[in-house]
């Protein structure tokens, strides 16, 4: 019985939560017109998001595409295929891991900061302040958050599919002996080879579709957990947490969707 | 013009209003005196409707707040101004943004109009020269003095405030004693004050109602409060604990 009782409850709590975000999300859209006005601020939560989250991004980036070519490089080797190294690296880029390391990223990045920082505002009673003074705080504080980091998402995955595809390329020339000519030849063939809309690839242009994605739950996540957080610091730091969980468990449930939407 | 009619709130687990009934009448400075954690701030708290009474209601003006639909709800509360206990300062906002904020998204002066208005506010809570410190750089009663300047700046005709000379030294809260006066009477406003202070309360306010027990106990004016002889009032002015009576508390 208790068992039950408990059970029950937490999946009520992640239903309202759930039910909350989704709301927070089409109320901001529904201000989104105001975004001009707010153009200064956006673009100042631009420069934080994406500037300040680049380096991270670019380590991360190059990284992966590291390992990706050295791991795969081995077991091609084995077949006589090393030279189709660049094909691999690429389309694992663009297609899952650009979004996938962007969405990390921004996760325990920007996301908790959001978390953290709306937290703060709601137990200090500032969105109450807001409220008060008759300023919608999802016009006010969320929507503006959540544009920038739309829009930042997208661009830092391009930037992160680059860099995968780059440091893959150190790897296969340093390491396992591919000419770099041949590698940058593989490489955007496996992208020319898939249909393309306005000029991009499918393989580019389904990352993006899920970097957007991914962009839209983090933020939604994120501040929604700031907004529903209460109980003093304690409970800011509970929202921090429960935004980065959920937004990790999203990102790849989600992105799994996506890929057997567009893949299938 | 405020009036709460049997207001019930439970929070955390326990009754904090019970049937509290109050009204405050237009153009008067209210005060409520009561214990810390008796639910002062609750109470002003329902008067915006930040909190929702379970059972009671709720009239601001004529208007019931609950049948208030966002929109009306949002009109109305361009016409409080509301210190929060806290100051509740935005905190990434500098202190002259923090008291332009209302200007800025509700009035369509222009920079100037709002920098003198911003700088004539501050003056009158005695800051001068604060305008670019930060919210986390101000002492905690400068803070509420800047919460203070932002709840008047628009003009409101209803003001609450959540203990406004809390952690004030005496000078500075004489100045801010006067000038919630002084903004009730010029702007014609309704004012609701919570205090721990009695001389906030019979300094300013035209009548005090005192909150034991979820409930509004005894409303008088500072000169009945003198004179009362209800005895939980005299206690509570004096210092002592509700159960001891003064003999027993006071040693020989
Ligand atoms: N959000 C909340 N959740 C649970 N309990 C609450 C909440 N807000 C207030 N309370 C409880 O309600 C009671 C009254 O709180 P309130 O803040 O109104 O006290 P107060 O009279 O303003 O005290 P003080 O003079 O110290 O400010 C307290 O016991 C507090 O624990
Ligand atoms: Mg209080």
């Amino acid at each position: 019985m208790g068992l039950l009782h408990h059970t029950g409850r937490v999946v009520a709590d992640y239903c309202t939560g759930a039910g909350y975000a989704i709301l927070l999300m089409l109320r901001a859209a529904r201000h989104i017109d105001g975004s001009f006005r707010k153009i200064p601020e956006i673009a100042g939560h631009l420069y934080v998001y994406g500037i300040r989250t680049f380096p991270v991004t670019a380590v991360m980036g190059i990284f992966f595409g590291a390992i990706l070519a050295l791991q795969t490089g081995i077991e091609l080797d084995k077949f006589g295929q090393v030279e189709a190294i660049g094909m691999v690296v690429s389309a694992a880029m663009c297609r899952e891991m650009g979004p996938f390391i962007t969405g990390l990223v921004l996760t325990a990045t920007v996301g908790s900061n959001m978390a953290a920082e709306i937290g703060t505002m709601r137990v200090s009673e500032e969105i109450d302040a807001l409220e008060i003074m008759a300023i919608d705080p999802v016009r006010f504080l969320v929507m503006p958050r959540l544009l920038a980091l739309v829009l930042v998402c997208p661009i830092l995955t391009i930037l992160v599919d680059f860099l995968g595809v780059t440091g893959g390329m150190f790897v296969s020339v340093a390491q396992l002996g591919v000419a770099g000519e041949v590698y940058r030849e593989q490489a955007l063939e496996v992208l020319r080879y898939s249909s393309t809309i306005f000029d991009l690839p499918k393989d580019v242009y389904t990352g993006l579709a899920k970097s957007f994605v991914f962009g839209l739950t983090i933020g939604t996540v994120g501040l929604s957990a700031g907004m529903r957080a209460e109980g003093g610091a304690l409970g800011v730091g509970r929202a921090v947490r429960r935004a980065v969980i959920n937004s990790l468990l999203l990102i790849i449930i989600l992105g799994y969707y996506m890929t057997w939407i567009c893949y299938r | 013009m405020i009036r709460l009619v049997k207001v019930c709130k439970r929070l955390g687990g326990q009754n904090i209003l019970r049937e509290l009934t109050l009204h405050v009448e237009r153009g008067e400075v209210f005060a409520i005196m009561g214990g810390s954690g008796t639910g002062k701030s609750v109470t002003l708290k329902h008067m915006v409707g930040l909190l929702e009474p379970d059972r009671g209601e709720v009239w601001i003006d004529g208007a019931n707040l609950a049948v208030l639909n966002r929109a009306q709800l949002k009109g109305l509360r361009r016409r409080f101004g509301y210190l929060f206990q806290s100051g509740a300062l935005i905190n990434w906002l500098n202190v002259g943004d923090n008291v332009a904020l209302p200007l800025r998204e509700h009035t369509r002066l222009g920079r100037t109009d709002i920098q003198q208005r911003v700088a004539e506010r501050l003056r009158w809570v005695r800051l001068i020269g604060d305008e670019h410190k930060m919210p986390a750089e101000i002492s905690g009663g400068m803070k509420k003095r800047v919460g203070l300047a932002r709840a008047i700046v628009l003009n409101p005709d209803i003001v609450l405030y959540d203990e406004p000379t809390s952690g004030l030294d005496p000078v500075t809260a004489r100045a801010i004693r006067a000038l919630i006066r002084e903004v009730n009477d010029r702007l014609e406003a309704t004012s609701v004050m919570v205090t721990h202070d009695i001389l906030d309360a019979t300094d300013t306010a035209d009548r005090i109602g005192f909150l034991f027990d979820g409930r509004i106990e005894f409303v008088g004016t500072p000169a009945e409060v003198e004179r009362t002889d209800n005895a939980r009032v005299k206690n509570f002015l004096k210092g002592l604990d509700d159960q001891t009576s003064v003999a027993e508390a006071v040693p020989s």
